[in-house]
């Protein structure tokens, strides 16, 4: 290509243009940019007015609502995402529902999150597949209807150096492992962090197998619902935007001595379940070990 | 149209006219001049820095062997155009044709120049392992480059798969040079070679070693890591061409193995104590290495990378 010093000008010509002309690509192609208007991008408006009809979404939302997640993710499969309530859930004064939508994902609503006053803080953390470079939204809804919205823009590529796929069928027969855990000591009446994992492929039907040059069907857990003494504490009716072996954390109140229970449905109606006995100390008892 | 393509498009009116009237551009933009590092033995240098626009993506070092009747090449850099300046580079400095392409392993930085030495029919070796997840692979990082670099820059690049492999650590006759390609089993990456020319006692680390640069996790396996580390320190060498950063000397080497034990230690700490992956990505530190290159992007992308792997335990 580089032949001789008069080729080299040519070239250099040519490919400045072609260069000059490349820089207007985002303008054709319409790829997400970070500068973007957010409110802007018609796939989050056509879901906003099918999903809350016309019901104002309160996009400065900072006061009740954080998302945390990478700017640049190194493996577009795997990006790790925190969504954080900004204040404790009351009987009066709550968050109900959470929505998760990834604006340039091939099915953007990545799926909701409920939570109750038993709760106790409406906080999720868990893993989601993101396709290409996108602006990402958690929507909450309060219990007295009102919304409110987070956004952060997140650069993602494609996994070109993650492991090669592993055998689809073995993946398949290993899944439904669930592992439930609270992290630390519980304290009565103390939001309380815990996290369940749920082995299993999670696939998106999307995606050739390397090795077998197949796409296999997708198929993925659609439903995990958290109760603590037999009450809800965290619903999540998700889809195949959640990454390979789901785990989430997430916060309940723990009372005197109570059972955590995991129940876990994928897309073939297969069940999983986990349960954990929490004993709580009294919240007197915590304080006086301090 | 947006305000912002508006701008777009006078700034591309403006370079296009500029570049037609002046034609002042160098031969390949941000390519490096090969620094003799021993008796016949080369390296270009690359910035070390993240692949960017404005560096070419010419940031990871490669270079050449030159023996009594033919060249050997170690790596290959980001793009067609830049295996086919590498062609030019060399017969700046010898007549004698190039032999062998040694791939020292599979990274987008590294494999996309063997293109252009695969046109003049010359050899692509590789370990068994790099040469399978370059044909896996590859296709995902070269759309990954086009997109940071552009159609321009990466016109022509295309996966070579590498036609000769081995297995194992072998010595080789290439253009009459002995060369010991090493290999310690899984490290950075399945199939890590490490190129030693033992007449000089120079030793082409592949991804084994970078200098002022954290290394990127991506198939690593720690332990085998630290293992081939060892190796090499045991190895009487002069010399040190690391994937990333200027030659090293003696000790120097062993930066990485340093970054890597406590990053891993930290990691494990983290997790063991219930930490969350996104608070684990924010607070995990090596202080020590916060001035390197790549800190920033690649220091909580590596804790994920553990942390993951811990999961699954």
């Amino acid at each position: 290509m580089i032949e001789s010093p008069d080729d080299t000008r040519g070239h250099s010509a040519v490919f400045a243009l072609l260069a000059s002309l490349a820089l207007l690509a985002p303008c054709m192609t319409q790829a997400a940019q970070p500068d973007d208007d957010p409110d802007k991008v018609a796939r989050w408006i056509d879901f906003r007015e099918g999903a809350f009809k016309g019901r104002t979404v309160d996009a400065h939302g900072d006061a009740v609502i954080k998302l945390d997640a990478p700017v640049r993710a190194a493996d577009a499969a795997v990006v790790p995402i925190a969504i954080s309530a900004q204040f404790p859930q009351t009987p009066t004064h709550y968050i109900k529902k959470i929505y998760l939508f990834i604006d340039e994902n091939p099915e953007p609503y990545a799926g909701s999150f409920e939570f109750t006053p038993e709760s106790g803080l409406a906080s999720i953390e868990t893993r989601v597949r993101v396709e290409d470079y996108t602006f990402m939204r958690a929507i909450a809804e309060t219990n007295d209807g009102h919304l409110y919205s987070a956004v952060r823009f997140v650069k993602a590529s494609g996994g070109c150096s993650a492991p090669a796929d592993k055998d689809d069928g073995v993946a398949e027969r290993a899944a439904g492992a669930v592992r439930l855990q609270a992290e630390g000591k519980a304290v009565a009446g103390k939001p309380e962090l815990a996290q369940v994992m749920v082995r299993h492929p999670n696939r998106t039907g999307m995606a050739m197998n390397q090795i077998t040059r197949n796409y296999a069907t997708a198929y993925f857990i659609r439903k995990v619902a958290i109760t603590y003494a037999d009450k809800p504490v965290m619903t999540a009716n998700v889809n195949f935007s959640i990454s390979e072996n789901p785990n989430f954390r997430f916060y309940f109140v723990p009372g005197g001595n109570g059972e955590l229970k995991a129940h876990i449905e994928d897309t073939k109606n297969k069940h999983f379940e986990g349960a954990v006995a929490i004993e709580a100390q009294a919240a007197g008892q915590a304080s006086a070990m301090k | 149209m947006t305000r912002r393509c508006a701008k777009l498009l006078i700034g591309a009116l403006l370079i296009a006219s500029v570049t037609l009237t002046s034609f002042a551009m160098a031969a390949l933009a941000g390519m490096p001049a090969p620094v003799a590092i021993a008796p016949g033995v080369y390296a270009f240098i690359g910035t070390g820095d993240a692949v960017a626009p404005a560096n070419h993506g010419i940031v990871a070092n490669n270079g050449f062997i030159v023996g009594t009747s033919g060249v050997t090449v170690i790596d290959t850099g980001p793009s067609y155009r830049y295996g086919r300046a590498m062609i030019e580079a060399i017969r700046k400095v010898t007549p004698l044709p190039v032999k062998l392409v040694i791939i020292t392993h599979q990274a987008p930085e590294f494999v996309f120049g063997a293109a252009a030495f695969h046109d003049e029919d010359v050899p692509i070796l590789a370990h068994v392992r790099t040469a399978q997840l370059i044909r896996e692979r590859c296709s995902v990082c070269l759309a990954n480059l086009r997109k940071m670099l552009g159609e321009d820059e990466m016109a022509g690049s295309r996966v070579t798969v590498p036609n000769r492999t081995i297995d194992g650590t072998t010595e080789i006759d290439s253009g009459g040079r002995k060369l010991q390609l090493l290999h310690f089993g899984p490290a950075s990456t399945p199939g890590d070679l490490a190129v030693l020319d033992p007449q000089t006692g120079v030793l082409f680390a592949g991804s084994l070693v970078s200098n002022g640069r954290i290394p990127e996790l991506r198939n690593e396996q720690i332990p085998g890591w630290l293992g081939a580390l060892e190796n090499l320190r045991g190895l009487d060498l002069k010399t040190v061409v690391p994937a990333f950063g200027a030659p090293l000397h003696g000790d120097d080497i062993t930066q990485t193995g340093v970054y890597l034990r406590e990053l891993d230690a930290s990691v494990k700490r983290a997790y063991k104590n219930g930490m969350g992956l996104t608070q684990a990505m924010h607070t995990v530190q090596v202080p020590a290495f916060s001035n390197y290159k790549l800190y920033e992007t690649a220091q909580p992308q590596n804790v994920q990378r553990i942390y993951l792997q811990l999961e699954k335990q």
